[in-house]
Formats: C-alpha cells, structure tokens, sequence
C-alpha cells in the first residue's frame, strides 16, 4: 500500500512539468470560468441587489420562487422558442436544401464561385448587419418602407420595430435569404465529404435525383445537422444581441438572457438574474444531456 | 441524349436560383456601399442607385470617428488570438504527447468547461473583474476571452497533434531533441493549418464580441471597440447616414481582407474543427 502511494508521489513528481505547463491554462479557467460559475449558483441564492452590492445576505429560495411566478421571465420563453424553431427552419429547410444545389455543382467554375460567394457573408461583423437591418426597417429613409411607397402600397407601411404584432416577425426575418453563414459552411463539409462513389452507384441503379438526396446523400450529413442542431439550441437560448439592438425587449420581442441582463445591469436585481442564469444553466445542460443521449441511440 | 438535355437545364435552372440568392445575399453590402458615398438627401431621393456627386468625404468623416474604436478592437483582439495560440499550444501539445497521473481527470475537467454558458458566469465575473480594477482596461476583455477561447483550441488541436505519426516523435527524440525542439521543429509546422484556422476563429469571435465589452468597456468612449462604436451609432439623432455606412464599410474591411486572403486556410480549418469537437 505505502508503496504505491509512493509510486504515484514519484510519478507526479516526476511529471511535475507537466502540470506546471498546464497550469496557465488551469489558472485562467480557474480564475474566469470556475470562480464565477460558483459564485453565479451560490449568489442565486442570496438577496444581492445595488444597494447592497458589496454585502449579498443569504436568502434561500426566495429568488427562485419569484421565479417561477414571474410572468414576464416565462413569457419570453415563448418568445425564445420562436426564435430557435425559426433558426431551424431557415438551417434545414431552407439552408440545408440550396448547400446542396451548391454541392452539386462541385468541379465547375459556378461551384466555386457560389461557396464562396455564401461565405464571405460570414467575415461582416454581426454589428454592421444588425446596424443594416435597423435601418431596414426604418420608418422615414428605411428600405422596407421605401420599397412599398414605391410600389403604391402606402397602406403597409408601419413602423416595423415598435409594433405588438409585427416586431417579432420583423426580427425573424433578419438574415434573409439565410443561405450564407456558418451553417451553409458546415453543411457543405459534409456534402464534399460524401463519397462519390455511391453517388455513382445510385446513379447506376436508376434512382432520380429526389430519391438520391434523400436516401444516399441526405443520411450522409446527419452528423453535421446534429453538431448544428446541438449548437442551434445552446447558442440560441444565450443569443440576445439582436434583441437588444434592435427593440431593446420591448414590444414583445423579449427573450430570457435579455431579461436577465436587464435585471442585473439596468434595475440593478443581481441576485434575481443571477437565479434567471443558473434556470438557463440547467436547461441548457437538460438539454445537452438529452441530445447526448439521444444522439448515441441514433448511432 | 435527352437526358444530358435534361441535365443541363437542371444544372442552368439550379444556377439561376443560386445566383437569385447571392444578389438577394449581397444586397445589404451594395445598399451599404453606394448608400456610403451619398449624403441623406442622395438617399432618399435615389435608393438605390449610385448617384453623383460622391461624397468621399463620408469616408474622411467616417475615418477619424472608427480609426479609435478599431485600434482598440487590434489590440485586443490580437493579444486574445496570441493569448490563445501560445497557452492553448502548450497544453494541447502536453495532453497529446506526455503521460502522466490525472491527466484524463484534468482533461475532462477542462471539457466540463464546454458545458457552463457565458450567461451563468456574466454577473459574476462582471463583479470579479470590477473587484480586480480592470473595468475600462483591454485586459477586462483579454482575460476571460482567452481563458474561454482556449478550450475548443486546446480539443482540436490534441486531436491533430495525437494524429500526427508517432515515429516522427521517437526519432526526433533519439537525436537528443528536447521538448521544445520537438514542439516547434515537428509538432507546430505539422499542425499549422489548424493552428491558423483555430487563430483565425478566435480572430472572429473576438473582433465580433459585444457584449462582454458592452459591459466592461462602454464607459470610456476611448477605450470602445468596433462594435461598441457601430452601436452607438444607435443613439445618434439627426444621424448622417452616408458617414454611418462608410463607418460599416470601414469597420468590416479588416475581417474581409484578412478571411479572404486565407480562406482555403479558414474554411478546411473550421469544418473539420466543428466536426470533431
């Protein structure tokens, strides 16, 4: 026994640079992931708001209770949920199938021009196209409305981002065509890794082009759509930049990481939002778990 | 022959939808680029046509209000990139190559790191960063982003280092290599491609952050990054809108210029990264 204890002291000694050379990284995720992570789920827990920001009092439950009642946090649940079945659709049904008219044109001149032409979007910095849709929608010099002034239908004009019913479709709509961008490059991965062989063969069997794609050519790319499906979901529930520049949350457009920063940083409620993160937290990781799972089964 | 008949107005039918989808892609840059030689009169009277005069001054007023914002976007961004290369180097490199007591423990402890979202540790590390004096200083944002950014580095690139033939390792040794003579000699020109399109990532991330400098760095209007200073166009009332554009014009050229002198690099890189980890 004392032995192999010593075995392992004299290992680790032996190794110990090693860990010295890991531990930059260990010090960093340490410092600025781990800390504040606990923190984040213990502060949850505690009364911690700008007037005592420097002196957080225990308080069990109680953020979370609020929690649960808060209408408001719920509802942009709901909000949320459009926003990632949106983000789906325009990834599978509407992405999914023209990287595919790329891929099969693959080898010609029009193939490369047209896979770069849909990833160059990519390299525009979120800000710009976010700042350009704003002005889309503008009221007085927007795009939108000067299209429909020029085609005579003044009676659709509206003021597109401060509007009840009309926002929240106004917001789904930014990144039309939805062709270009990260999945357009993931997917195409995929389909360029397919082997052509079988291609050939189906060709050869006679199956039409409908049938190839979805029998040969589609169940080739599963482990793409279930890396962007994965990342769909968790980059989704986090994302609220476009919220945020465009309606600020209002006019229900609210999601739940805009609501939680709002409570902290503007009505100064750190110990509520801090409840809000950790609620997000577990949802995310239910659902990594169950994805997990699911995606081993399907293996 | 009918059927290569037919196969050839399929693959012209298929490239005009394509080409319908990149005029509807690109249309926001053309709108933004002639939009940006025009002052608000020119706009609204002639949307979306180019129209004389050019007013090339936007560009000289655009200039001087962005030239701040995206020195401060370079540095941080390029101490981020190099932060991540040379930390999440060593330790891909370490995990790759070396054995040693808890290594697979330490490793899934640094992967556990995937699973915990920005959005828990934001108030949290906000109020670290505040107890540490660092708000309004680059490293407010350094910091963090290089301790998050080197996670998926450090997953890719074990993967391409551990795939790289062992023997290349032992006869390198054998010649009396030291470690370091291995990493930079055998290990760094083999994997280069990765490490560039894994820098390249990280270039993009960061140079697109908003929020995390939104919160740490907004303060100071001289210690704003790109993306704080498009958003604060925002607020601006009675905006010129020509200046705004040429500003986003501006603003996106860095990234252009950079991806797509390296794209062969950015797209092998990013798709075989996404895929492994």
């Amino acid at each position: 026994m004392k032995t192999k204890k010593e075995g392992l002291m004299y290992k680790v000694y032996k190794a110990k640079w090693c860990y010295i050379a890991l531990l930059p990284s260990l010090i960093l995720l340490g410092m600025f992931k781990l800390y504040p992570a606990v923190i984040g789920i213990f502060r949850s827990l505690c009364s911690w708001k700008s007037k005592n920001y420097f002196s957080p009092v225990f308080a069990g439950l109680i953020n979370y209770k609020r929690l649960f009642t808060d209408f408001e946090f719920w509802k942009s649940f709901g909000v949320l949920l459009v926003f990632i079945i949106t983000g789906f659709i325009t990834t599978f049904i509407i992405c999914l199938p023209f990287t595919y008219l790329v891929y099969k044109l693959e080898g010609s001149r029009f193939g490369k021009f047209f896979q770069r032409a849909f990833v160059i979007p990519m390299m525009v910095p979120g800000m710009v196209t976010l700042m350009f849709w704003r002005f889309f929608y503008e009221y007085q010099e927007g795009i939108l409305n000067t299209i429909l002034r020029f085609i005579g239908k003044e009676e659709w004009i509206h003021i597109w981002l401060a509007d009840n019913n009309l926002t929240l479709p106004a917001l789904l709509f930014i990144g039309f065509p939805f062709v270009a961008g990260f999945s357009f490059l993931i997917l195409l991965s995929g389909f360029l890794n397919l082997d052509a062989s079988l291609a050939e063969a189906a060709k050869l069997d006679g199956a039409n082009a409908w049938k190839r794609f979805f029998t040969i050519d589609l169940p080739l790319v599963i482990p793409q759509i279930k890396v962007l499906s994965v990342l769909g979901m968790i980059n989704g529930i986090q994302a609220f930049n476009t919220q945020m520049v465009m309606t600020d949350g209002k006019y229900n457009t609210m999601v739940p990481g805009l609501y939680m920063y709002q409570t902290a940083f503007k009505k100064g409620n750190y110990g509520y939002a801090s409840a809000m993160s950790v609620m997000l937290f577990v949802i995310i990781l239910i659902i990594t778990i169950m994805q997990q799972k699911y995606i081993k089964n399907v293996d | 022959m009918s059927n290569k008949a037919k196969q050839k107005i399929c693959k012209c039918v298929n490239i005009a939808v394509l080409s319908f989808l990149v005029v509807c892609t690109f249309f926001p840059f053309y709108f933004m680029i002639i939009s940006s030689f025009k002052n608000n009169a020119q706009i609204a009277a002639n949307p979306f046509l180019l129209s004389s005069p050019f007013r090339f001054e936007n560009y000289v007023s655009a200039f001087g209000k962005i030239i701040g914002y995206m020195k401060n976007s370079l540095i941080i961004t390029g101490c981020t990139v190099i932060g991540i290369v040379i930390v999440g180097s060593i330790s891909a490199y370490v995990f790759a190559k070396f054995e040693f007591p808890f290594k697979n423990a330490i490793y899934m402890f640094i992967l556990a790191f995937m699973m915990i979202p920005i959005i828990l540790t934001l108030i949290p590390l906000f109020v670290l960063v505040n107890q540490l004096k660092l708000i309004g200083s680059y490293f407010a944002v350094i910091l963090p982003d290089i301790a998050t950014g080197q996670i998926t580095y450090i997953i890719i690139l074990r993967s391409f280092i551990e795939g790289i033939p062992h023997e290349l390792f032992e006869s390198a040794r054998i010649d009396g290599a030291k470690h370091r003579q291995i990493f930079t000699h055998i290990a760094f020109p083999l994997t280069k491609a990765t490490i560039f399109s894994l820098a390249l990532m990280a270039f993009l991330n960061s140079w697109n952050d908003f929020l995390w400098p939104l919160l740490t760095l907004s303060a100071n209007d001289s210690m704003k990054t790109i993306t704080l200073g498009l958003y604060s166009f925002r607020d601006i009332q009675q905006i010129q809108y020509g200046p705004m554009f040429a500003g986003f014009v501006l603003a996106s050229l860095p990234l252009i210029i950079l991806f797509s002198t390296n794209m062969k690099y950015f797209i092998s890189g990013i798709t075989s990264g996404a895929v492994k980890a």
